[in-house]
């Protein structure tokens, strides 16, 4: 797994998009997932679904640059949603109580789905 | 809450550059404890337990880059890890030579839902989480200099 963080969008209708994540989110990653939010936003895709499922580690700058992008997206009347987070970053998510604040879901297509 | 004094049953040590770049060796240093826990500890804690100390080590290291130094001008500048097993607590220690720690008066709860209304709660929240995903934080600095950080997290009996 790469440790540079990595994103691409994935577009599934004209204002959902999957924004897929891969690497190391932290202090050294998190301007650049900033941007990636607010370059999705711009571009339309109001309703994200974040894939965590390539991430392999979350520290206190990545959650606050997902929490940056859910502001973006729900300032433009969207949101963001969070899927396939594995151990280290779940555990970030409950201690943070950030699970009270994203929905969670198990898959990317559950997430997807999730907007239906 | 100084070092522990016994000899640790695992220790993994490393000279880490202070930078982002360096963050890299900080993750490398505990993929390389956790194999030799693995290979030494009749048990490992569970990976929830791995993650909280993980999350307490990368947030100091992170902390120091930034704070302690500059993050965005690298100068050679290192800070020592050691990552100690002993037998009924894991402990980490990062020294630097950068600039002293100033305490904040308020000491955070690592409840980041504050954040979510207000730009201007977005940062700070490390040392929170790492005296929250530990059970003990320690800062001081020596007189020659030195910071020194101890977190120590407790096995489960």
């Amino acid at each position: 797994m790469p440790n540079r963080i990595e994103s691409s969008i994935d577009a599934r209708g004209s204002d959902l998009a999957i924004m897929h994540l891969s690497g190391r989110l932290d202090f050294t990653s998190a301007a650049e997932v900033k941007q990636a939010f607010a370059e999705a936003v711009a571009n339309g895709y109001r309703r994200i679904v974040v894939n965590l499922g390539n991430v392999s580690f979350i520290d206190s700058s990545g959650l606050s640059a997902l929490v940056s992008g859910l502001r973006t997206a729900r300032e433009a009347g969207g949101d963001v949603r969070v899927a396939a987070a594995g151990q280290q970053p779940s555990t970030l998510f409950s201690l943070t109580s950030l699970d009270q604040v994203f929905q969670l879901y198990p898959t990317v297509e559950d997430g997807v789905n999730g907007y239906e | 809450m100084g070092t522990s004094r016994l000899k640790p049953l695992i220790e993994t040590e490393g000279e880490v550059e202070a930078s982002a770049v360096g963050m890299d060796r900080v993750h490398d240093l505990l993929d390389q404890y956790w194999r030799v826990a693995g290979q030494t500890l009749p048990v490992l804690p569970d990976p929830t337990w791995q993650a909280l100390f993980n999350s307490c080590v990368a947030e100091i290291a992170g902390n120091i880059v930034r704070h302690a130094y500059n993050a965005d001008q690298s100068k050679g500048d290192t800070m020592h890890i050691s990552l100690r097993c002993f037998h009924n607590h894991m402990e980490a220690v990062l020294i630097d030579q950068g600039a002293p720690y100033v305490p904040v008066s308020e000491t955070r709860s690592p409840d980041m839902t504050k954040s979510v209304d207000s730009d201007a709660l977005s940062q700070g929240w490390g040392l929170p989480i790492a005296r929250a995903a530990g059970d003990g934080l320690h800062y001081a600095r020596s007189v020659d200099g030195l910071n020194r950080w101890c977190v120590k997290k407790l096995l489960p009996s």
